[in-house]
């Protein structure tokens, strides 16, 4: 069993136990199961999955941050946490066409592009979830 | 002495100050659980960041080097980031504070620096400007909802002004929120931060489970040893700014706090105050009555006899 939390600035946003978890990390995905080695990884926008014990699954959508895995459990601190499904499809797809159309727009490494790029990947994990 | 008319105006007037007051009290209340909730959801972000540079400090040891940990080549300049409230009738909540900073900032004046106020709230830029220091307005009339995006506008500057070596280093002034009856004012660095400013608290949550659940089974914690990902340099630049950031919004939440917690207290001795004054008013009214209904009955039996 692992121990979850996540954490935004603002609260924690989710806290339990799971028995499997999938943390988007900079380098890509991690699965992390019990007896995990002791890893301080950043994570970028990307999707969480938790394999609740008795087969349910809990997906979330988190920000930019970094997580903590240790052999019992894992600290995930965050930007911003909501479950999949908070914002539609539709939606969604509609956030990822505005957010590239202004990444075409802006110039590299400004504030308008990092905006653009973030709001993009949000996008992307929304559509992926 | 007062004629009754007079004393009756300045229960009424008294009584309308009551009012105001007791009402303020009630405000203050209610903003005052509303900035310890917001302090509180806070908390446990800001204990996971502490407890994880910590250790990541602790596991680089000496080897770690850091713009935001080392001093600057600058020794003349000091920034001081000052908080205070933006409304009085709060006791002496952003005048203890301003009289330490000033004082501090004095010393730091004697010594030959050159010292620059960075203001937020309405309060302290007022003390200071008055007095003829060097104060920027930053922020004023700030909202709570605001504080985020103020503590990243914050940290991103000194950031960028830390690297320009436009400082020797930063002090942050405001009230730190020990309870609704104290707030002392602090006078604290900022940056260079010091890695062992971090906390040195005992580990908690998953981590500090897993180092509990070890110790009883005499297994030694495999160290602090972590794996980084990308690699420790890389996760340090990015924790130290979010430090940076979490430090500050700890410090405009206290502010907040502070802030409705002694208006409330001040709020409640008014009220009580005016309680007071109104009892010894009703007193005097009544006695002037007294007086001047005994006037009129000796008028009118002297008068009676005098037929």
């Amino acid at each position: 069993m692992l121990h979850v939390e996540i954490v935004t600035p603002g609260a924690v946003a989710w806290k339990g136990e799971a028995t499997e978890v999938q943390v988007p990390g900079l380098l890509g995905e991690m699965g992390v199961l019990d007896g995990h080695a002791q890893v301080l990884a950043l994570t970028r926008t990307g999707v969480v999955r938790l394999q609740l014990e008795g087969g349910a699954t809990e997906t979330l959508i988190v920000g930019p941050g970094f997580a903590e895995l240790t052999p019992l459990g894992v600290t995930m601190l965050v930007d911003m946490v909501e479950p999949a499904g908070t914002v539609d499809h539709a939606t969604a797809q509609r956030d990822l066409e505005a957010a590239e159309a202004a990444l075409a727009q802006a110039q590299d490494g400004t504030d308008a592009w990092r905006e653009a790029e973030y709001r993009a990947e949000l996008a992307r994990a929304r559509l992926s979830a | 002495m007062a004629s009754l008319r007079d004393i009756r105006r300045r229960i009424a007037s008294v009584k309308n100050t009551r009012q105001i007051t007791r009402a303020m009290k009630l405000v203050a209340g209610a903003k005052l659980r509303r900035a310890t909730d917001a302090a509180l959801a806070a908390k446990p972000y800001q204990d996971t960041l502490a407890r994880v540079l910590a250790r990541v400090a602790a596991a680089a040891g000496d080897s770690v080097e850091h713009p935001l940990l080392t001093a600057p080549d600058n020794d003349t300049d000091v920034l001081v980031v000052l908080m205070t409230s933006d409304r009085g009738l709060c006791g002496g909540f952003n005048n203890q504070l301003a009289k330490r900073t000033q004082e501090e900032i004095d010393r730091l004046i004697a010594e030959g620096r050159k010292v620059r106020i960075l203001g937020y709230g309405k309060k302290g830029i007022g003390y200071f400007t008055k007095r003829g220091y060097d104060v920027e307005t930053v922020a004023i009339d700030i909202h709570p909802s605001t504080y985020e995006d103020l503590s990243r506008q914050l940290a991103d500057r000194l950031v960028a002004a830390l690297q320009a070596d436009e400082f020797s280093r930063v002090m942050l002034a405001y009230n730190e929120y020990r309870n609704a009856m104290s707030q002392p004012p602090m006078f604290q660095q900022l940056l260079p931060m010091s890695s062992g400013a971090a906390g040195d608290d005992e580990p908690t949550g998953p981590a500090g489970e897993a180092e509990a659940m070890l110790e009883k089974l005499g297994t030694p914690m495999p160290s602090t040893e972590y794996l980084y990902e990308p690699n420790g340099q890389y996760i340090l630049d990015r924790l130290l700014p979010m430090a940076l950031q979490g430090r500050i919004l700890q410090a405009f939440l206290e502010t907040q706090a502070g802030e409705q917690a002694a208006r409330m207290t001040a709020m409640d001795n008014a009220t009580r105050n005016a309680g007071e004054i109104i009892d010894s008013l009703t007193l005097a009214y009544n006695r002037a009555r007294q007086a001047a209904i005994t006037t009129e009955l000796t008028e009118i039996v002297s008068g009676a006899e005098a037929l």
